[in-house]
């Protein structure tokens, strides 16, 4: 069997999965809370049935050779794109919801995603706009971007990836949770394109029909396969998450929903009481009215409390 | 032992992709003569339409 009987029929196969799961997110009424998932899953299988006759079954469909190939073209890019683009949709999905019980670590996470991603898109554009490149085509600025752009949200893909795994306990998942079948198939995904990427700048990308698209296409087709599997198996319900006083996820979660609230203000000087408005100046009032009216033995307890929490400062200074 | 097994293989699959790009031996063109891609998940022509050059599609 030659290489391109196999890219066609691993494609076919992987088309035809993309078709069955996003079924199956819709029998099970899943696509609205995984939406980009479903999403990018849809795409995947439309353009699969679009790119797969161009591709395999022109002339038996009598498509002319320039007609088939501008619509593939066309196609190949549009898809790849709204892919790339569901892609960081879905991981930000999924890091979201899998720090959903870590209110602070979630924000905080959000902040720094973020910013990661404005970071790698203005690198990822400086040096596809680099002065390598001496006469700026499509193609020239395809070829030093789209990688670059890919590669960084397939690495940001595993690294969410090993998170979840490390971290699956704190945050009250378990391996069948669909959170984590999500993140690997992702990682499947990311790491299949990764090990393909490493031909793309060789002869061997040369042809549409070369045997090196074959890893990517095993790699969707495992995935998809993962995410079938999560979406159709019951999922467990998250557990209860007990942490110890001492774990750093409890201590950076409060940190961080520290971080970024809005502060008290003290007055430390200039102050006058012209500047208190009138209600304020009545509870102060009554305040110290009631001050004046404590008995003298819970005055002598105050004293006596405080006396010691002075003493107490000076041991700790000593 | 179940979870270490599915640790292993998370990290296995972390570590292949991450080492990966920087480990090819084959022969390298330049990016101007590079001719496909994959940015869509199939292989992603590079070839401008109306050159005359399909990228090998047959």
């Amino acid at each position: 069997m030659s290489n391109v009987l196999w890219l066609r029929d691993v494609s076919i196969a992987e088309c035809a999965m993309s078709f069955c799961v996003a079924a199956i997110f819709i029998y099970k009424r899943v696509w609205g809370k995984f939406s980009l998932l479903f999403a990018l899953i849809a795409l995947r299988a439309l353009s699969g049935a679009i790119l797969i006759p161009l591709l395999f079954f022109r002339k038996d469909l009598g498509i002319s050779l320039p007609v088939a190939y501008n619509t593939y073209f066309i196609t190949a890019w549009i898809s790849g794109a709204a892919q790339t683009l569901l892609l960081i949709g879905v991981i930000y999905h999924v890091y979201h919801e899998a720090m959903r019980p870590l209110q602070g670590l979630q924000r905080i996470g959000k902040i720094i995603f973020r910013w990661v991603a404005v970071v790698s898109l203005a690198v990822s554009l400086a040096f596809a706009a680099g002065p390598h490149t001496s006469t700026i085509t499509f193609a020239s600025f395809a070829t030093a971007i789209a990688p670059q752009v890919q590669q960084g949200v397939f690495v940001l893909t595993l690294c969410l990836l090993l998170f979840v795994c490390l971290a699956i306990r704190p945050l009250g998942l378990t391996f069948r949770s669909r959170i984590f079948g999500v993140a690997l198939g992702l990682g499947v995904t990311a790491t299949t394109f990764l090990v393909q990427a490493a031909w793309l700048a060789t002869v061997g990308a040369q042809s549409l029909y070369s045997p090196i698209y074959l890893v990517g296409t095993v790699g969707t087709l495992v995935s998809v396969c993962i995410w079938g599997a999560y979406f159709t198996l019951p999922e467990p319900e998250r557990k209860m998450i007990l942490l110890p006083t001492t774990s750093p996820f409890f201590t950076w979660n409060r940190i961080s929903e520290a971080l970024g609230d809005e502060p008290g203000y003290v007055a430390i000087a200039g102050f006058k009481p012209q500047m208190l408005a009138a209600a304020e100046l009545k509870v102060l009032s009554s305040a110290a009215h009631k001050v004046d009216r404590l008995p003298a033995s819970s005055q002598s307890a105050e004293d006596i409390l405080s006396r010691s929490a002075a003493n107490q400062r000076v041991a700790v200074s000593q | 032992m179940k979870s270490t097994f599915v640790r292993a293989i998370v990290l296995t699959l972390t570590v292949a992709g991450l080492a990966a790009p920087s480990m090819t031996s084959a022969k390298t063109v330049a990016p101007s003569k590079t001719a496909t891609t994959s940015f869509s998940g199939y292989p992603t022509p590079l070839c401008m339409p109306g050159t005359g050059n399909y990228c090998g599609m047959q």
